[in-house]
């Protein structure tokens, strides 16, 4: 080992099985999101940063984002990045792909080696400031642009991977959900400094698009905005409703912490 | 736990620069590492999921800041220790929205492992200061290489090892004192 491994870690320096140090620093690396919190930041991170629903889907999952809607896409990105990591270390072939190995293998990745060089150690960034709406928005808007130029009709689609042979319609869901993920990603860049314009926005949204295919994140952001205004009883209402017409949704869990009480931020 | 993959794969190329077409990949090979790290660098368990959005919007943003110095795994495990100790900052600075982690009920006897872990990882926690905490964290859970450690910190490689020693000093001392790891298994 190069002599920028380090000494023996902690945890296996111990040789007893009941040295407790060692057994809290291996239990505690059990930290790790369940499925559904997994999904749900998918969801979060391309909203925030207004791209496409589908958007972090790898390379391959894109092509069926239209026709398979949100659950539908949301399964195939998730599909997708359980692959990914075994697809990263293409040398294991054979390995079963399911939640367990995945979850063993993101581990596994953190053991491979390091660089022989030495970096130089002036390497330093500032430290990261909140992230600003307006620039980040502009930009994500001009890489949605990239992808699928405005003022084109059809949507420019990958080839469709072999799972879904379906042959799929023109999709005219395409464009409605994008104007739905903007004007989401609207709102939920004003919450932190508006929940009034937040909560006017998802309000226009449930005009226009009603049950859209973005309903679920509709309601996270005006049941997070109710909040920041002070309005519980009408966040509270808003909540049950949403356990009730969503009650498997990934995003439950996520409504009783917003829901128990703490000032979101 | 050393050797479980063949070396030298693709997850540990240096790429010189990034660009939005890497983000997907890079979303989908690191949130569950960062997750993990935001959880163990003293986010409440009820804002990780805020963290990791916010650090993943960080990611985005700085792709053009990505200068292969080091790898993209690192860079990311450089990130989240920097959004984690952002957010301990806000959160030392609104104490008021401190609490409603720890429930007050009696923790039935099943949930009692999950709690003496929630211990353990506050025992660690409290411990460290942000510096140690985290070099102790990537080094000795997430098992970085000290290179690594010190590309993600941003510090020598010397500071690395002597925040690593302090750490280690403080986190020994730490856990003989308390009775409360003794319940650990």
């Amino acid at each position: 080992m190069s002599a920028f491994e380090g000494p023996r870690r902690l945890k296996y320096a111990g040789g007893s099985a009941n040295d407790p140090l060692a057994a809290a620093l291996t239990d505690v690396q059990h930290d790790e999101p369940s499925q559904a919190e997994l999904r749900e930041l998918e969801h979060r991170v391309q909203l925030a940063l207004a791209m496409p629903v589908g958007a972090l889907a790898v390379k391959g999952a894109l092509g069926a984002k239209g026709a398979l809607g949100v659950k539908g896409a949301l399964l195939a990105k998730l599909t997708s990045s359980l692959i990914a990591v075994p697809l990263a270390v293409g040398a294991l072939a054979g390995v079963t792909i399911a939640s367990i190995s995945s979850h063993y293998l993101a581990r596994a990745v953190v053991h491979l080696t390091p660089s022989p060089t030495p970096v130089p150690p002036a390497y330093r960034q500032p430290s990261a400031p909140p992230p600003r709406p307006g620039p980040l928005l502009s930009a994500a808007r001009a890489l949605e642009s990239v992808k699928e130029p405005p003022g084109h009709a059809g949507p420019q689609r990958a080839p469709a991977p072999a799972a879904s042979a379906e042959p799929q319609p023109a999709a005219p869901g395409v464009e409605a959900a994008e104007t739905e993920v903007s004007l989401l990603a609207r709102a939920q860049a004003a919450l932190a400094n508006s929940p009034q314009a937040a909560l006017d926005l998802v309000t226009s949204h449930a005009l226009r698009f009603g049950a859209g295919s973005l309903a679920q994140e509709r309601e996270m952001i005006a049941i997070s905005a109710l909040l920041r205004l002070g309005r519980r009883g009408e966040a509270d209402t808003r909540a049950r409703a949403f356990r009730s017409a969503f009650p498997t949704s990934a995003y439950t869990r996520r409504i009783d912490v917003l829901m128990q009480g703490r000032d979101p931020k | 736990m050393e050797s479980v993959l063949p070396r030298a794969v693709d997850a540990e190329a240096r790429p010189t620069a990034l660009t939005r077409a890497d983000f997907p990949q890079l979303f989908a090979s690191s949130t569950r590492f960062a997750w993990r790290v935001l959880a163990r660098m003293g986010v409440a368990q009820s804002d990780v999921a805020d963290v990791c959005q916010e650090v993943f919007v960080v990611v985005y943003r700085r792709l053009d800041d990505f200068d292969g110095r080091a790898s993209p795994r690192s860079w990311i495990y450089g990130i989240c220790v920097r959004v984690a100790s952002e957010y301990r900052r806000r959160r030392r600075a609104r104490p008021e929205l401190l609490g409603g982690d720890v429930p007050e009920v009696p923790i039935p006897a099943e949930q009692a492992t999950a709690l003496d872990r929630k211990r353990a990882r506050e025992l660690l926690q409290e411990a460290l200061d942000d510096d140690k905490r985290a070099v102790f964290v990537l080094y000795e859970i997430e098992e970085l290489t000290m290179t690594e450690v010190s590309e993600a910190l941003g510090v020598p490689v010397q500071t690395a090892y002597s925040r690593l020693h302090a750490a280690r000093k403080t986190v020994s001392a730490r856990f003989r004192r308390s009775g409360a790891i003794g319940a650990l298994k």
